[in-house]
């Protein structure tokens, strides 16, 4: 049943003693205060800095996640918080965004089929309903709901199993906001396991069916049912109720 | 009757303006601009003397600015990345160096081994720049200075400060840049099929594509799972190897190798880009802009002196040039907003 799990996990100065796990079909919410640790957590999950000790399993066999690339593999992907600066290639047209990192598929023997790719890019575009003038035009062109949209695209182009939402609609419209949680919902229903790091409470407390809460780089409480509570959280974050 | 004349009218409207927008897009595009920068330069240089536009003298000055597009286009792919390759110039006087003794010493050696040699030690060369770069993280404008320096010293020493000779080298060495094939030099020849590989390169591999990813967004690029280093790696390696490629052709088709050969030839080189729309920030460029600015500076360096300029007045209009597309590059950049009205859609 539990289709991921984390196993006491740390580096050197960002976190201690991580251990969750996630079933599919879950959305497994993030909650504490900016600086708790959690976006730190998320980037080492998907590879980016290194770990020092710690057990990734997924569907039971444990992984090795040493990159970016090893996580996507594994089918793990990161929508980053700050898609100006993480996500989205702002130079590049709208379809090479969502095939970068499927260009293993895209590709035969390191040359790029224009078809297949054009192929992947409009399914892609479509499921995020995004309404584009063409495929050819640059990323830069596109409102911040948008541009968010496509990197969602980019990352449910790679077929993942475990999709890692940081702050997803922090700083987008409202209309895409609601698309975006929708959205997120229909991939928990498609049997995908959802981590969403939220700062905002009406948003953790609406998706999540389980919220964890960080403070300072360790797992404070880990809150179902009708513990979820907007004050409960907001203690645990602060560390006013400390009972573990 | 009146419905369909609407109609008609409608579509007669839809057209000029597809194609009134198209029209934009080209002229509005870098390469076409530069492409008609370059076209009236030949028809301004043709007025005051007619026998520049004949064919052969036209082939003569691609010939001529053959080096310098081929280093162009490896210094593009690695402006691309968000580096800069300052030791091409260096390196390609090195391979030159060891090439030209290669062929005093072994007089036997076929020059494909040469050609080969020549590639091979460019690119061991531009490896060790990237490796520089790629695992120890030293700013590239830092590391190519000084294997600049290092790769310049090498050739004094290998060769003690000495020339190696015309008449030291074997006719073999000397002729293939010469030897023509369909009425054009095999320098203009490496050129054009540089050019082509490296167009397909750049527009059809997952190679192209990631050096375009990492100079647009390096951050990005490592989420998708691109390795940033690994990328500027390669980059490396290419510009050196057609250093390499250069450094042979350059001391075959001048007949002679020395220390000095193409002293200051890496600021040519990169300035061929920048002239070519490569932004110095990365990410944007094309191996077409890297081509026209080549023969761009090919064409002033060449005409300039027919029509009775003085050299120092080339040195300003190729300075003036590249200030001129720096501005341009910063204004084009400035220019265009988001799209956010539904009728400034279809325009995109």
């Amino acid at each position: 049943m539990k289709f991921f799990q984390l196993k006491t996990i740390l580096t050197a100065t960002e976190f201690a003693d991580i251990s969750f796990s996630l079933r599919k079909g879950e959305i497994l919410g993030f909650y504490g205060l900016v600086g708790a640790g959690r976006s730190e957590l998320m980037q080492a999950l998907f590879g980016i800095t290194k770990l020092i000790s710690g057990i990734i399993r997924i569907d039971g066999d444990e992984v090795v996640i040493g990159s970016p690339a090893d996580a996507v593999s594994n089918g793990i992907v990161y929508v980053p918080e700050d898609r100006g600066k993480q996500g989205a290639i702002t130079d590049l047209p709208i379809f090479q965004n969502i095939t970068l990192p499927s260009l293993d598929r895209t590709s035969k023997n390191g040359f790029i089929r224009l078809a297949e790719e054009f192929k992947l890019a409009r399914k892609y575009t479509k499921r995020i309903d995004l309404r584009a003038a063409s495929l050819d035009t640059n990323v830069e062109n596109l409102s911040g709901g948008n541009q968010q949209k496509i990197v969602i695209a980019k990352w449910l182009a790679t077929q993942p199993k475990v999709i890692i939402m940081d702050e997803p609609t922090k700083g987008i419209d409202i209309g895409s906001k609601a698309a975006v949680h929708e959205f997120m919902a229909e991939l928990a229903d498609q049997g995908l396991a959802v981590i969403m790091v939220s700062s905002e409470i009406p948003e953790i407390l609406g998706m999540s069916n389980r919220v964890i809460v960080m403070r300072e780089g360790r797992i404070v409480s880990e809150l179902t049912g009708n513990e979820l509570k907007p004050e409960t959280l907001v203690q645990y974050a602060a560390g006013i109720n400390e009972k573990g | 009757m009146n419905s369909s004349l609407k109609h008609w009218f409608n579509m007669q409207q839809e057209l000029t303006r597809k194609a009134k927008y198209m029209l934009k897009r080209l002229v509005t595009s870098r390469e076409a601009l530069l492409m008609l920068i370059i076209l009236v330069l030949i028809g301004l240089v043709a007025i005051r003397f007619p026998r520049f536009i004949t064919l052969s003298n036209l082939a003569g000055v691609f010939n001529d600015t053959s080096p310098l597009i081929l280093l162009a286009i490896g210094q593009m792919i690695v402006i691309l990345t968000k580096c800069i390759d300052l030791s091409v110039a260096a390196n390609l006087a090195l391979t030159g160096m060891v090439v030209a003794m290669i062929n005093v010493a072994a007089p036997g050696v076929p020059v494909v081994v040469i050609i080969i040699v020549a590639v091979g030690l460019g690119a061991v060369m531009g490896a060790f720049n990237g490796l520089l770069v790629w695992k120890l993280d030293i700013p590239p404008i830092v590391v190519t200075l000084g294997t600049m320096t290092i790769f310049r010293g090498i050739v004094f020493l290998i060769s003690n400060g000495k020339w190696v000779n015309s008449h030291e080298m074997t006719q073999a060495f000397k002729a293939f840049p010469r030897y023509e094939l369909f009425g054009l030099p095999m320098m203009s020849w490496t050129a054009i099929i540089a050019v082509i590989i490296f167009f397909i390169v750049m527009t059809r591999t997952t190679l192209g594509r990631s050096f375009y990813a990492v100079g647009g967004n390096p951050h990005a690029a490592t989420y998708a799972g691109i390795n940033v280093g690994r990328s500027q790696f390669w980059a490396f390696t290419i510009s050196g190897a057609l250093a390499g490629l250069t450094g042979y052709l350059w001391v075959s088709r001048y007949a002679v190798a020395y220390v000095n050969v193409a002293g200051g030839f890496e600021l040519d080189v990169v300035a061929a880009c920048v002239i070519g729309g490569i932004s110095i920030a990365g990410g944007i460029g094309s191996v077409g802009g890297a081509l026209l600015g080549a023969l761009f500076l090919g064409v002033i360096k060449n005409a300039l002196p027919v029509i009775n300029v003085s050299p120092f007045w080339q040195l300003a209009i190729s300075g003036s040039a590249i200030i001129i597309a720096v501005a341009l590059n910063a204004r084009s950049n400035r220019n265009h907003g988001r799209i956010i009205l539904k009728s400034a859609e279809n325009t995109q």
